[in-house]
């Protein structure tokens, strides 16, 4: 004990001794040089001074999220508009793949095919007549050379299995074929000739063009005799168009059962 | 034994009085990219760190202020990542320490120092003069940078830092009891010394 209570008295003399040394700083060049130095790696490194910002992945995290986010729920968006679509009775994708498949090789370039177009889309059912006399409406319309063309041959909606074809291009007479656009159900045909591009638009909604493929199915399950199959594709044709007024024949089969209106 | 620093709490920045920061808080502001939090931490520490080198290298001032900056560009350049595993002090002298060992090696200087007896010599060939104080005080600073290495780094971060005998086996990488012997001597020595020449 006495060896450490010398001890510390030495190291306390000693220390008092150094107390008393100055206190040197070091020079002012110095510090403006170091602090300096200290302020530059900051710049160097795009942080602001005195603040506390992040780095930049974090916006760059947080942006990369908000996109994924809304691309989600736009694709669940969507696909909830489909199912529902198809649970009303849309058309099954078989049917859509092959009618999308028809109306591409309606379009395609033929000199020989002659068609007439399709009277313009509208929500009221058009009987066949009427759909004729539209028909013909609107070859009158077209200039000299497709309205010759289109006369030469005419199509009648009735019973044909053939659905609505496209329209055929008003320059027929082109030696050259002419390039096909299919945007958007809309079917055209434009001259591969100078004087510009002749065209005749027909543009049909979807929702009419399913309609049609299911009344054309519904007849054939008529005419092959399949009842049950066609009771029940009517059923689902009802639920999605109550007040359509069908074809001759299967609105006949639909009233088959049902009591006749006595005045 | 090291004192273990808790992370402190984040801090708002702007205005808030940088005084009343610890070491540690103030060196996370600096490293998230404030420059005042450094310039207060400098403040702090410069002096005594440039004395330390100082008085370890003696009339070499150049040497000590080359070796004062090296060592404050080591903790800017690795502001990023510091963690306040030590205090913040420990830290700093730890790099000043390696930083003096490598200029000790790159200079292949023999510190084994002065002797005893030379010093004695030395006091003993000026019997008739009276030192004055401003005399005892460089002569208290010749017999500092005198010392041997160990001992006289040890003694300087004990004056200096004012590190605990663990904290100063923590910055040299040696344990408690050799730290401790290191200081006996080194005090012993400078007291003889300093007795003689009074």
């Amino acid at each position: 004990m006495r060896n450490e209570d010398h001890e510390q008295t030495d190291e306390q003399q000693v220390h008092e001794r150094y107390l008393a040394l100055p206190k040197v700083e070091p020079p002012p060049l110095l510090d403006e040089k170091i602090i300096a130095a200290a302020h530059a790696e900051l710049d160097r490194n795009g942080k602001k001074r005195a603040s506390g910002h992040r780095a930049w992945y974090v916006p760059l995290s947080m942006a990369a999220v908000v996109l994924i986010s809304f691309s989600l729920v736009l694709k669940l968006v969507i696909d909830e508009q489909v199912l529902q679509s198809k649970s009303d009775g849309g058309m099954p994708l078989e049917e859509e793949q092959e009618f999308n498949r028809e109306i591409m090789e309606d379009a395609m370039p033929e000199q020989s095919r002659e068609r007439l177009s399709a009277p313009a889309p509208s929500s009221a059912p058009v009987e066949p007549q009427s759909r004729r006399k539209t028909m013909e409406q609107a070859v009158e319309k077209m200039p000299a050379p497709a309205k010759k063309a289109a006369t030469r041959k005419s199509v009648d909606f009735g019973t044909s299995t053939d659905s609505s074809k496209a329209v055929e291009s008003a320059s027929t007479a082109s030696p050259l074929p002419a390039p096909v656009v299919v945007t958007e159900g809309v079917v055209e045909h434009k001259s591969g000739s100078g004087d510009g591009v002749r065209e005749i638009r027909l543009k049909r909604s979807t929702d009419d063009r399913q309609r049609e493929i299911r009344l054309r199915q519904m007849m054939e399950l008529l005419e092959q005799g399949k009842y049950e199959k066609l009771q029940e594709e009517l059923t689902n044709f009802r639920r999605r168009y109550p007040d359509f007024e069908l074809p001759e024949a299967l609105a006949e089969w639909e009233n088959r059962d049902r009591p006749s209106v006595v005045d | 034994m090291n004192k273990v620093i808790e992370h402190p709490a984040p801090v708002e920045t702007g205005a808030v009085d940088l005084s009343g920061l610890s070491d540690e808080q103030l060196m996370l502001r600096y490293r998230d990219g404030e420059a005042a939090a450094f310039d207060r931490l400098y403040a702090r520490h410069k002096g005594a760190l440039y004395r330390y080198f100082l008085r370890q290298l003696g009339s070499q001032t150049e040497a000590a202020n080359e070796l004062f900056q090296d060592v404050w560009m080591r903790l800017i350049r690795s502001r990023e990542r510091y963690r306040p595993s030590a205090q913040f002090s420990t830290y700093l002298y730890r790099i000043a320490h390696n930083r003096l060992v490598d200029y000790w090696r790159s200079m292949h200087v023999d510190h084994a120092g002065i002797d005893d007896e030379t010093l004695a010599d030395e006091a003993g060939d000026r019997p008739d003069q009276q030192v004055s104080r401003e005399q005892m005080k460089a002569e208290l600073q010749r017999l500092i940078a005198a010392l041997p290495e160990a001992q006289r780094n040890t003694f300087l971060l004990k004056e200096e830092g004012a590190f605990s005998l663990e904290q100063i086996a923590h910055i040299t990488g040696v344990n408690r009891e050799t730290v401790k012997s290191r200081l006996r001597y080194a005090v012993n020595r400078l007291k003889q010394s300093l007795a003689v020449i009074s």
